[in-house]
């Protein structure tokens, strides 16, 4: 017998080790179920005429019609209605470009950034991060914001440290004309705060160009990689994306501040220096793209976690630095307990944390 | 997008307008200067362009993202 | 080489060029609001346009496929800036402008239909950018559709008897719906229901004709976009939601109305093709109701109508089919 009922194509769901999780992609709602409802959402999926059958086998009649009402009452689920059918969604993953995002990381050498900038476009990198880790003066801050103007990106976002040679009109200046440049963020500040960059227009709706976002905590490259509830993705594309495909380093390609290209600056292995080698060379390497498709079901811990199709990840800095499917170092997430931690209190962790320089 | 407002007419009122007008919905609009700073025409992909205030995918993790929570 | 008649402003177009790059094809991207490409030479073999930013010269006619998505040849395109501004200032008696303007669109049409007819693969057809809406419910309930029925008033008293004959009714626009700017505000019009309470101490007069029909109680709405051969389809429910249970383009962002992947029945399917095979249209959006009793009404189809969001609700990836279609003239 067939019930109809038909999970949302904006919901998606995953088993854990402890428990199961229903995720509300559109709405933003995570909502924790028992790992035996995972099982009959999955015969929901398959929408066999065994379904039902199964279903009860799994869990008593009274328990599962309050299961379905749940999903019914939350939207989550629907019985079918209208003479077409209602079709799980697919969850392949597929863009036309290969190169998703960049990163250059900037210190006191700035030789390699217009090469760097002129790489990023040959291969059609549409979305940059900059990090400028020294002081820069307002010259030197300058130039590079018009040497980037003359490149055409869709995306860039500048990291760069607080200092009293680079006024703050001139970082809003910065936003106001160069189109492409979004975000600055400020670290060192004295406050937590994000200004958007909106013009008085009187009596026109306000739009914002922008933000500044002024951060208290200080830019280091080693302090990249935290993992949190708040870096999970609602996007479903994302989410298309993660479960085939790394969800931080697919796409990506990185300049570190000596001038290597690396998958991402704070890795150790790189595909030598952009002085010498092209972008294309290295999206070639076997080895350079392998990385992109470590997703979570690869990497340990993770894989029995619940949260894995909508988190980020991390290949940088690694529970154990020696094994590439470890996992993220910053994660205070334990799937066995389902308790978020304080990742760097941990002392299971003070092996690797002096391995990166992070004790 | 600002939220829609509604202005509704009698019918009486409508005067010689047709009958779907007497529910009008309406939004202010941005200022054009403002707006055409948004958009820029790339002669590489030949079409007009919007700019993006994010990103299609988180870049780096070096800030502490519970800060954006709101966003 | 492919061609492609789009706007500057036309997101799903760049989706669809980001694949023809990929896939390493030419093309060639005419939008009818810019003066990138403009004409040079046209004679039995040729209709030559040149690039002004690359100063390359293309022959129309060496292409082998064209899409139809939207806008077409610009009198811009025709004349280049200089004699575009001397026609728009200099011509003023009005019989030469007149007769100026169909000499363009003469021209126009020339290169157009030469284009279509000489590429192998075609898809859209500028000739049926904007359907009649009220010809095609017409069509519609020929080919099998349940269509709202409709009344066009043309005085106040007709308002009670519509309302008397069809139940509720709602009020529509013959044509596109209201869409236009003053200084600082943008008004738009959507489909509103009528309630017997406006009509209460209507002075008898004669209004503008205005379009009513039935308001069927949906339970959900269909778009389903088409392409060559198959129907893309997603359910959107909008009827738990007051704001959005008339016309679910006044969009709800606070709970987002579900938009589920759906597959069209059979006996539906087969009356939209037989609309689009009626029209002579390759592509195009069709908007559907379900009402509580499972029948399917038809709304409209809009031949130029946005794919992007249907692309993604269902995650289709119909950027891409519409690339490989174009390419090949199939989908393999």
């Amino acid at each position: 017998m067939k019930n109809n009922l038909h999970l949302s194509s904006e919901v998606i769901f995953n088993s854990g080790i402890t428990r199961g999780v229903i995720i509300d992609t559109i709405r933003r709602e995570l909502f924790y179920i028992d790992n035996s409802f995972i099982r009959i959402l999955e015969l929901i999926e398959k929408d066999s005429n065994e379904s039902f059958e199964k279903m009860v086998k799994l869990v008593p009649l009274p328990e599962l019609h309050k299961f379905f009402d749940f999903l019914v009452e939350n939207e989550l689920a629907f019985y079918s209605k209208g003479p077409g059918e209602f079709k799980r969604i697919d969850t392949s993953w597929e863009i036309p470009l290969e190169v998703i995002n960049g990163i250059i990381d900037i210190d006191t050498d700035f030789s390699f950034y217009e090469k760097a900038l002129s790489e990023f476009e040959k291969v059609d990198c549409r979305e940059l991060q900059i990090r400028l880790f020294s002081d820069l003066d307002l010259t030197e801050f300058q130039k590079l914001v018009t040497i980037i103007n003359q490149y055409e990106f869709h995306y860039v976002e500048i990291h760069l440290v607080k200092n009293s040679y680079i006024p703050e009109e001139e970082i809003r200046r910065v936003i106001e004309n160069v189109w492409f440049v979004t975000n600055i963020l400020i670290y060192g500040s004295e406050d937590n705060k994000i200004v958007r960059v909106i013009n008085d227009t009187g009596d026109y709706f306000q739009i914002s160009l922008g933000t500044i976002s002024y951060l208290k905590q200080s830019l280091k490259q080693n302090g990249c990689g935290s993992i949190s509830q708040h870096t999970f993705t609602w996007s479903k594309d994302n989410i298309r994306e993660n479960i085939s495909h790394n969800s931080c380093l697919n796409g990506k390609i990185s300049v570190d501040r000596s001038g290597y290209i690396k998958n991402c600056p704070s890795m150790a292995k790189n595909f030598g220096n952009i002085a010498s080698v092209s972008f294309r060379d290295v999206l070639n390497n076997n080895e350079f793209r392998g990385l992109w498709l470590i997703n979570k079901d690869k990497i340990n811990i993770c894989k029995f976690c619940e949260y894995r199709k909508i988190c980020t990840d991390c290949r940088a800095y690694l529970d154990n630095p020696d094994d590439i499917y470890s996992k993220p170092l910053k994660c205070g997430y334990d799937p066995f307990t389902a308790r978020w931690e304080d990742w760097s209190t941990n002392p299971l962790k003070l092996k690797a944390m002096s391995v990166y320089g992070l004790v | 997008m600002e939220k829609l407002t509604l202005e509704e007419k009698k019918l009486d009122e409508l005067g010689m307008l047709p009958i779907n007008h007497s529910r009008i919905y309406s939004n202010l609009v941005t200022d054009i200067n403002e707006e055409n700073k948004l958009i820029r025409y790339s002669s590489k992909y030949n079409t007009d362009l919007l700019r993006s205030g994010k990103p299609r995918k988180i870049i780096s993790k070096t800030i502490n993202y519970s800060l954006f929570d709101e966003e | 080489m492919i061609i492609i008649f789009s706007h500057q402003f036309e997101y799903s177009t760049n989706v669809v060029i980001d694949w023809l790059k990929k896939y390493n094809v030419n093309y060639i991207r005419i939008n009818s609001d810019e003066n990138r490409y403009k004409l040079k030479e046209i004679d039995e073999e040729k209709i030559i346009f040149c690039d002004m930013f690359t100063k390359k010269e293309y022959n129309f006619l060496d292409a082998h496929s064209v899409w139809y998505r939207r806008g077409g040849i610009s009198d811009r395109m025709l004349l280049g800036d200089d004699i575009l501004s001397e026609y728009e200032t200099n011509v003023c008696d009005p019989e030469v402008k007149k007769n100026l303007a169909s000499q363009l669109d003469y021209l126009r049409k020339y290169i157009i239909n030469k284009v279509f007819r000489n590429c192998s693969v075609k898809l859209g057809d500028p000739e049926l950018r904007d359907l009649n809406r009220m010809m095609l419910y017409d069509l519609a309930k020929k080919k099998g559709f349940l269509v709202p029925n409709y009344t066009v008033l043309t005085h106040t008293d007709s308002i009670n008897c519509a309302l008397k004959k069809h139940g509720a009714i709602v009020s529509k626009s013959i044509a596109n719906g209201l869409y236009h700017h003053t200084l600082n505000k943008r008004y738009y019009t959507y489909t509103e229901q009528i309630n017997e309470i406006d009509t209460i101490d209507l002075k008898p007069k004669n209004i503008f004709p205005s379009l009513v029909s039935e308001k069927i109680e949906k339970t959900f709405e269909i778009r389903s976009f088409f392409l060559i051969k198959e129907f893309y389809s997603v359910a959107i429910f909008s009827q738990n939601d007051s704001q959005t249970s008339v016309d679910y383009r006044k969009y709800n962002k606070k709970i987002p109305n579900r938009q589920e992947a759906y597959i069209i029945d059979d006996k539906t399917k087969y009356n939209l093709l037989s609309i689009y095979n009626e029209l002579g249209l390759n592509t195009g959006s069709a908007d559907l109701i379900i009402d509580a009793d499972n029948n399917v009404y038809f709304l409209e189809i809009n031949p130029v109508g946005q794919f992007g969001s249907v692309s993604s609700a269902g995650n289709y990836k119909l950027e891409k089919k519409v690339a490989q279609y174009l390419i090949h003239g199939d989908f393999n």
